[in-house]
Formats: C-alpha cells, sequence, structure tokens
C-alpha cells in the first residue's frame, strides 16, 4: 500500500508543481512567522525577531531546494539511471552485447523490412472517397473469370437496368503518340466516361475532370494530364490550362488530333484497375464505342454502388439481370455473367496472401531471435544471481529489480532496433528490386513514419517478450540457499532448464515450419522453370512499332514491314528477323471466337475461343514454332490477298476444336471477321505466361490479317551476341526506312521471360531466406542449450569419465539429448506445417501443400542440423578431466 | 527505510518526528517546538531538515498531511501518523532500544 502514496506523489509533482511550489512557500512562510513571534514574545523587536528566525531556519533557497530534493520523481531519475546501467552492462560484456544486439538486429530488420511493404501496399488507404463503394465490373464466361472485359450494351443495361450503381464508367486503352523536342514520345492512357473521375470522387491538381457534354461525340476533344507527365514534360506549368496538345494514334488519319487539356491529375492519383503502368493521360471517350457489337467484349467497367448496398447484395441483383440478359440475347450472352470485385480487391487482392506470408514467415524469424535472446539472458541470469541477492538483501525491492532488469532488455532491445532499421533501409530497396513490377503501389514502400513507429513497439514488445521471464526468475528470492551457496551457478531445477528446452523446442518447430514452406515454393519454382516454353528466350530482342496511318497508309504496311525486316536481317550480327502481333509470355489475350466452317455459327461455338496470333516469314525461325503436322507458311502465303487464309493451329486448338476429327484441310472462322483453312498443326506455346496451361492458338500470315492487327507490330531479332548490342543500329535500319515512326516496348526475350516468372521467384527467394535465418538462429540455440547442459552436468560427465566412460559415449550422450529436443521440436513443427502450409495453395505449382517428400526431407535436414549443433558442446564434455573438477567441488 | 542511503541523524531525526506525531497531530512548526521542548533543548533541530524529512515521510507514506487553520486563524499544512507510520515508529524504536543497550554494553566495558 506503501507505494501508492508514492505513486499520488509523483502523479502530482507531474501534473501540479506550481501548487506544490506554492503550498510549500506558505508552510515555510508560517513557520518563519510563527518563529519570528516566538521571539517578539520572548522581547525582541519584529525586526530582530524575523533575522534570528531565519537564521535558525538557514538559508532558505537552499532548504527549498532540500525539500524539493524529496520530491524529485523518481521514475526519471530511476530511468536514467537504470539506462546507464544497462549500457555499461552492456560494455562490459561486449559478446553478449554483440550476439544479442545482432540477433534482434537481424529479427526486427526483417520484420521492420516486411512491414514497410504490407504498410505501403495493403494498409495505406487508396486516394479514393469510400473505397468500398467502387467496383470493377468483369464479365464471367459460363462462371469463369477470364479476361473480365465486357462489352458496351452489356453495360449500358448493367447500369440502367439494375438499381446496384450511382453511375458506371467504360474505360478502354488508349496509347496516343505525342510529338515532343525529342522526338515522337508513346504515352499510355486511357479513354474514359465523363463520369470515371466522379464515381472515384478523386480531385485534380489543377483544372478540372471532364463535363457529361464533353462526352458527345463531336464535342471538342479534351483530355487530362497526369500529374507526372505534367511536371516530367510540361515543367509543372500551370498556364497549360487551356492549351492544346497535338496526340495521335491508330485512328487518326492525319497528324493526329488537337487535345485541349482541361486538367492534372493529384500527385497520389492511383488507377483503380490496378494498372501498373503509369497513365499519363485521361480523355473523354465521345463513346466511339457505342455502336459495337455485343459480343465484342473489350471494356473495362468501374462503378460506385448504390448508397447503401452491401456488394454481395449488388452482385445478387446483377446475378438476376445478367440471367435475364441471357434469355433475351442467347446468342451473343449465353453464359455471360458479371462479377463485382471491391477496387480494393482489384488492386491489392493478387499480393495480398503472398504479403501475408512472407509477413507471418518474418514474425516467426523475430519469435526465433527473440527465444535466442531470451535464453542468452538466463545465461546472464545465472551468472548475476549473486550480485543480484546481494542487492536485494541491502534492501532493492523485487519490484525495483525487475524494472532495471527490463530497462537492461529495453536497452538491448532498442539498440537491436537501430541496427535493424539500418538492415530495413538496406534490404527493402534490395527486396524491391527482386520483385521488379509485380508489387503493386510500391513506389511509397520506404522507412517512414508508421514504419518507425512500428519499429519502436516492436522493440519493446519484442523486449518484454525475451525479457520477461528472466528479469521474474533472477529476481525469485532465494537469498539464503544463494548467498550460502557462495553462488555457484550450480543451482540445479527451478524454471531455469525446462524453459530453455521448451524455448529451444518452439525454435525448431518454428523453423521447421518455415522450411517446409519454403521447400514447397522451392519445388514449386522448380516445376515451374521445367515447363517448356515453346518458344526461344536467349538472344532475342524485341520492340514494338506501331505506324499511325498518317506516317505509313494501309496499303504500304506490308511494303514497310518487309523493308524493316530486310534492313535488319542485313546488319551484322544478326542471325533472323521476324515479327508477330503479340509476343509469347507476354499474358496479352486477344482471344476471339472460333466456328466450324467459314462464316457459318453454330449453337455450340459461342463459349470457345483462341489466341490470334500473326507473324511474318522470318518469325518461326527467330522465335521458333515447331510443326507437328502439316506444313508452315510459304512465302506466298505471306502475300497480301483477299479471301480464305492459311492458318496454323495448335494442339490445344486440336484438342478444343478437333478432338476426334483431323484439322488438316478443314476450315474455321473468327469472331474476328476472318476464315482460314488450316493447313498446320504446331507445338503449344505459353502465350499466357508458364504458370497458365497452354491455350488454343491460331496463327495466319501477317500480311493476310485484318488491317487494324497488322498496324502493330513486335520486331523479333535474333542476335548472335549480346542483343542489346544491336540495338542502336537496329534503330537506325528502322529509322530510315519511315523516322517518325516510335520504337516501343525494347526488352530481350530473356527479360520478358524472367518478368513472367518475377512472382514465384520473389516470393521463393524471399520465404527462403527467412527460413533459412530461422534455422540458423535456431542452430544457435541448440548450441547454446547444450552448451548450457554440459555446463549444468559437468559434474556427472565426470564421474561418469572416472568411471570408465569414453569421449564416444560422452558425445553420444549428449547429442542423443540433443536429438530428443530435436525430435519433438520436429514433430511439433510437422503437426504446425500440415496445418499451416495450406495458406500457400494459391502460391503453389504442381505440388500439393502436405507433401510427404518436402516434410520429410525438412525433418531429416532440421535433424541433422540439431546434431551438428550440438557436436562442438559434446566433444567439449568428452574433453571434461574428472580429477580436476572432482578436486574443485 | 529500504532505498535511501541509511543516514543515523536522518534516521533519527524520523524517529523523532514520528514519536511527535503519535501523541498527536500538529503543523512542521509545531512539531519543531515539541521536540526541542521535550528534549529540553538540548536538541538542536536543524529546521529545514525537519521539512525535507516531514516530506519524504509523507512519500513513504508513514505520515499524511492535510491544510487547516490553527486558532490564530492561519492556514498550515498538518501531519499525522498513518497505520504504517505507527508500525514504522514502533520498528524503529525497537531498533534504537537495541542500538543503545548495545552501545551501552560495549562502554560498560571496564
Amino acid at each position: 500500500m506503501r507505494w501508492m502514496t508514492d505513486v499520488l506523489f509523483r502523479l502530482r509533482a507531474i501534473f501540479a508543481p506550481g501548487k506544490m511550489e506554492r503550498e510549500l512557500d506558505e508552510e515555510v512562510a508560517f513557520h518563519l512567522e510563527m518563529e519570528t513571534t516566538k521571539y517578539v514574545e520572548r522581547g525582541m523587536s519584529e525586526e530582530e525577531a524575523r533575522r534570528q528566525a531565519l537564521r535558525n531556519f538557514g538559508s532558505v533557497p537552499l532548504k527549498k531546494e532540500h525539500i524539493r530534493g524529496t520530491w524529485r520523481v523518481g521514475v526519471a531519475r530511476d530511468l536514467g539511471g537504470d539506462v546507464r546501467i544497462a549500457f555499461r552492462q552492456l560494455r562490459r560484456n561486449p559478446t553478449f552485447a554483440a550476439v544479442g544486439v545482432l540477433t534482434l538486429g537481424l529479427g526486427i530488420g526483417a520484420t521492420t523490412a516486411m512491414f514497410s511493404v504490407v504498410n505501403a501496399v495493403l494498409l495505406r488507404p487508396l486516394p479514393f472517397d469510400e473505397p468500398d463503394r467502387i467496383v470493377r465490373l468483369r464479365t464471367l464466361w459460363d462462371g469463369e473469370d477470364r479476361f473480365g472485359t465486357a462489352s458496351y450494351p452489356d453495360i449500358i443495361e448493367w447500369r440502367d437496368r439494375s438499381n446496384a450503381f450511382e453511375d458506371v464508367a467504360v474505360v478502354h486503352g488508349w496509347r496516343p503518340t505525342l510529338t515532343t523536342d525529342h522526338g515522337p514520345v508513346v504515352l499510355s492512357g486511357v479513354s474514359v466516361s465523363a463520369s470515371y473521375f466522379d464515381i472515384l470522387g478523386v480531385r485534380p491538381a489543377l483544372g478540372r475532370f471532364f463535363l457529361r457534354e464533353e462526352d458527345a461525340p463531336g464535342h471538342e476533344p479534351v483530355v487530362v494530364l497526369s500529374h507526372a507527365l505534367w511536371q516530367r514534360e510540361l515543367g509543372g506549368d500551370e498556364s497549360v490550362l487551356g492549351r492544346s496538345v497535338v496526340l495521335s494514334d491508330l485512328r487518326d488519319e492525319d497528324g493526329g488530333r488537337s487535345y485541349v487539356v482541361v486538367g492534372i491529375t493529384s500527385a497520389d492519383y492511383e488507377s483503380p484497375l490496378g494498372a501498373t503502368v503509369n497513365l499519363n493521360l485521361w480523355r473523354s471517350t465521345q463513346e466511339y464505342y457505342t455502336r459495337w457489337h455485343r459480343r465484342n467484349r473489350a471494356l473495362f467497367a468501374v462503378a460506385r454502388l448504390r448508397p447503401g448496398l452491401k456488394l454481395e447484395d449488388a452482385q445478387l441483383e446483377l446475378d438476376v439481370l445478367t440471367a435475364q440478359l441471357e434469355e433475351e440475347n442467347p446468342v451473343a450472352n449465353e453464359g455471360i455473367g458479371v462479377r463485382l470485385v471491391s477496387v480494393k480487391e482489384v488492386i491489392m487482392g493478387r499480393v495480398r496472401p503472398m504479403l501475408l506470408v512472407l509477413f507471418a514467415a518474418v514474425a516467426l524469424v523475430l519469435l526465433i531471435a527473440s527465444a535466442n535472446v531470451a535464453n542468452l539472458l538466463l545465461s546472464r541470469a545465472t551468472a548475476r544471481r549473486r550480485e543480484i541477492a546481494l542487492r536485494m538483501s541491502l534492501g532493492a525491492s523485487r519490484g525495483r529489480l525487475v524494472a532495471q532488469l527490463l530497462t537492461e532488455s529495453v536497452v538491448l532491445a532498442g539498440t537491436g532496433a537501430v541496427l535493424g532499421l539500418g538492415i530495413a533501409a538496406v534490404a527493402t530497396p534490395a527486396m524491391l528490386g527482386l520483385a521488379g513490377s509485380t508489387i503493386p503501389r510500391a513506389e511509397a514502400i520506404h522507412v517512414d513514419g508508421p514504419v518507425l513507429a512500428f519499429t519502436m513497439v516492436l522493440a519493446l514488445l519484442t523486449a518484454a517478450l525475451f525479457g520477461l521471464a528472466p528479469a521474474l526468475s533472477a529476481s525469485a528470492s532465494r537469498l539464503a540457499t544463494t548467498l550460502r551457496e557462495g553462488g555457484r551457478g550450480t543451482v540445479r531445477g527451478g524454471s531455469g532448464p525446462n524453459l530453455r528446452r521448451g524455448l529451444v523446442v518452439a525454435e525448431i518447430a518454428m523453423s521447421l515450419v518455415l522450411l517446409a514452406g519454403a521447400g514447397l515454393l522451392i519445388r514449386s519454382y522448380a516445376n515451374l522453370l521445367a515447363v517448356p516454353s515453346g518458344v526461344r528466350t536467349e538472344d532475342v530482342l524485341t520492340f514494338r512499332l506501331s505506324p499511325a496511318p498518317g506516317d505509313v497508309p494501309d496499303q504500304r504496311l506490308s511494303d514497310y514491314y518487309r523493308e524493316v525486316e530486310e534492313r535488319l536481317r542485313a546488319l551484322p550480327g544478326v542471325a533472323a528477323v521476324g515479327s508477330t502481333f503479340r509476343l509469347p509470355l507476354t499474358r496479352s489475350n486477344i482471344c476471339t471466337g472460333v466456328s466450324h466452317g467459314v462464316g457459318e455459327w453454330g449453337d455450340d461455338d459461342d463459349d470457345r475461343c483462341a489466341e490470334y496470333r500473326s507473324f511474318t516469314n522470318g518469325y518461326p525461325e527467330t522465335l521458333g514454332l515447331e510443326l507437328v503436322r502439316g506444313r508452315a507458311f510459304t512465302t506466298a502465303d505471306h502475300a497480301q490477298g483477299e479471301g480464305v487464309s492459311p492458318a496454323i493451329i495448335n494442339e490445344a486448338m486440336v484438342r478444343m476444336m478437333f478432338p476426334e476429327e483431323e484439322p488438316l484441310g478443314r476450315f474455321i472462322g473468327t469472331g474476328i471477321g476472318t476464315s482460314h483453312e488450316i493447313i498446320g498443326v504446331a507445338r503449344d506455346v505459353r502465350i499466357h505466361g508458364l504458370a497458365q496451361p497452354a491455350v488454343a492458338a491460331v496463327y495466319v500470315p501477317h500480311a493476310r490479317a485484318p488491317g487494324w492487327i497488322q498496324r502493330t507490330l513486335y520486331v523479333t531479332i535474333r542476335t548472335e551476341g549480346d542483343p542489346l548490342a544491336i540495338l542502336p543500329a537496329a534503330r537506325r535500319a528502322v529509322w530510315e526506312v519511315e523516322e517518325t515512326v516510335p520504337i516501343t516496348r525494347v526488352r530481350t526475350m530473356e527479360e520478358i521471360a524472367a518478368a513472367d516468372v518475377a512472382s514465384p521467384r520473389f516470393r521463393t527467394f524471399l520465404l527462403t531466406t527467412f527460413a533459412f535465418l530461422a534455422t540458423a538462429l535456431a542452430t544457435i540455440g541448440v548450441a547454446g542449450l547444450m552448451a548450457y547442459t554440459v555446463a549444468q552436468r559437468t559434474p556427472e560427465i565426470a564421474v561418469r569419465i572416472a568411471l570408465g566412460a569414453g569421449a564416444g559415449d560422452v558425445v553420444h550422450m549428449v547429442v542423443a539429448q540433443a536429438l530428443k529436443l530435436a525430435a519433438v521440436g520436429i514433430v511439433i513443427g510437422l503437426l504446425g506445417a500440415a496445418g499451416l502450409t495450406r495458406l500457400l495453395s494459391s502460391l503453389l505449382f504442381g505440388v500439393e501443400p502436405i507433401d510427404a517428400t518436402t516434410f520429410v526431407g525438412v525433418a531429416l535436414l532440421l535433424g541433422l542440423i540439431s546434431v551438428g549443433a550440438s557436436y562442438l558442446p559434446a566433444r567439449r564434455a568428452a574433453g571434461i578431466e574428472p580429477v580436476r573438477l572432482l578436486n574443485s567441488e | 527505510m529500504g532505498k535511501h542511503k541509511p543516514d543515523m541523524i536522518k534516521g533519527t531525526l524520523d524517529m523523532l518526528i514520528l514519536k511527535v506525531l503519535s501523541l498527536e497531530p500538529i503543523h512542521g512548526w509545531g512539531i519543531c517546538e515539541r521536540i526541542q521542548q521535550i528534549a529540553r533543548d538540548e536538541l538542536q533541530v536543524n529546521q529545514g531538515s525537519l521539512y525535507s524529512s516531514l516530506h519524504r515521510l509523507s512519500r513513504e507514506g508513514w505520515i499524511r498531511s492535510y491544510w487547516r487553520t490553527t486558532e490564530n486563524s492561519r492556514r498550515a499544512r498538518y501531519y499525522a501518523l498513518t497505520r504504517a507510520g505507527k508500525k514504522q515508529l514502533g520498528i524503529e524504536a525497537e531498533h534504537w532500544r537495541r542500538l543503545v543497550q548495545a552501545v551501552t554494553r560495549v562502554m560498560a566495558t571496564p
């Protein structure tokens, strides 16, 4: 109870020092008055009496200071003292300090780095107004979410015939060319409905967004620029509003159209569609798509839900509507549904599982690190028993001691946290470099305010975690016994050994879980890389050409490309040149319906679609396209012509459309409006990346493809050396033919292939690193525990040796003990892994979450490591000299 | 007396204060006068130190203070013994008695 008055005192000293001061003045004044009165009553004059009183009291300011001294709020003084003591302890025991700080630094650093990612990507609020109300509408094909884009008539009916939305906006890709002083620049943009920015609830940095009337066809074209573009190309000049920029795209016949700039987006704007490319331009659609057919599903749709309506209920409403639409349009809407996805899910949904798994993994690493430090502190506590017992006998309360020991833990954790911050500051950019563009919203990932706060809280929690038990156990009062024993650390029993063993077993279990996860991811990654892509990826340079009609009119297109390819072929170091409409492994999809026969669409043709790809003569030789049946295209096939053109289909398409029949010689039609005769069958190519199954594909000669497909071409160049070395010469060759055509998307096939597996590579690398860290820490834990055990059992071992036990027997005994502990940890870990690895299932490829080989493998690995870790202490145990030891007993 | 360095003079003053307050609650000046009275002026109380002791003893929880008006209608801080203080007084009195006994024995040896 006494401590309560103390606490109240301290509170008063902190919160009302002025009052205490005034009361002190009054009290002293009263005293002096009474003394004075006393002397006056004895006959002195007022003045003399006063002087006498002052003399008796002593120097008033000095005495008051003494009194204030009793007030001094011990918290600060105690705390300051404790911190100084703690630092002194660390300095006096550099090994202990180094190991502790390093261990904690690694644990806290890794956790902080992951948190900075999680914070920026998952926790940071989206820049929209009420983001939970914003959804993307994705088309479902027979219940499957494949492409997500929708058709204009569908979107209008979803908006008008359901009550689910406040408004719906249409979004479509736009890639105009801006002519700048340094040549033509191709920019990424979108065409959007006027309501788009209202739906998002964002505000412009400058100017305004679109008005309804600007959506009407024939209205003067207007454009909104991105903050980044405005700063970069226009120098942040505020007078840009109202000015015009000339932008041309593939639809424009002449030099392009003039757009009036009406606004600039804010610097923190983000795309609700999760675009990883930085969008620079928005223009009003002017509804050029209004005449598009119901089956032309190429538009993105974004909507704001009606206030108060929940997503699930909106989904139900839409399901009812799509069923109706299916009835009304049996051909165009068969099997078509719609799925509402919240904008949060669109942007973060893909990476959330991976990031959460990685964060949980790093938390385990931190726990293991804390367990190691706790064990370290327990050892130190044993060594300091005498000192602590002495202090307690001198009157230190248990609370005071625990507070001081905890302060030591906090100082240790704090120093570790400082190191950890340094590690995180270095590791985070490295991590991001590895991730490439697989992590959305990555531009905000750095060690900032919230991350620092997190680190501080983490340090405190960690200190409490590893410091509490040792502090409590160290201050447990068995003074008499300790002092009598002379304080040698041979106290047996008690909470010490069991606690340590428990910690090490826990460490082993957690390491096993991480190793199992890492093992599964490694196997997945290996499986992924083992998938044959079907194309050549070494030494191939690619870039994209898309000349505007103003530069190369339709009739001249084939000649243009032929000329470009010829010039490129003539360059030194070039082995082969070919071009294609879209590159493999890039996930672009131009999936078009295919029908048996020319121009006739049967009932069962509708839900089949195949990727439409065209290529020029040299392509098979450059990237590789293996034929399994029939023949390749001849030069004649590649000439321009009308009517039915030859086509090569792939094995997947054969499985889809001609499972029983012979495809060669058959005719097919496509939703694009072309018709073809099948002349060959090619081996599957992973068009959508290694992780996706092979899709059906139709290959046609480029010159026979529709005009809008012909206009864009990815040129591929197989080189004899480093593909990037010929880039300057290639640029020159292209521009010699037509200098206004921009060259974009320069990449090597290796880069493309690497980008395809970037996400699995990232998470596998990271989880493996964490598993490795955890195992290393656990190994140290095992070694430490064995060393401690040997020290504890030294007398017993000495006796055994004296009685004739050999070195081998002693080693065997120690290692067996380690192995028993490890076994318990491994079993617990296996159970944990069996339960937890299912959280990885979305990240696995070709392997089940509970995979016997992996689990057995990591169990054996950890067992071996535990044996290895206990070996050194075991050997030292074997070297104990019994005589010397027994003498000192 | 736990955390503070055992100081003979200070310790004794504490005990005297507790004793005086065990008789009746009084203000600081009153304690001063009372000690000097009872000790027949043989003890010179360091007045400033007295107040340090009073504040410290308050903090320890052995005495408590409150403001009151005196008979002369002046406001003064009064101190009173708490239950814990009463116990502490007993403990310290016992220590003192034993100390005095021991010293006396030593001095009595021829």
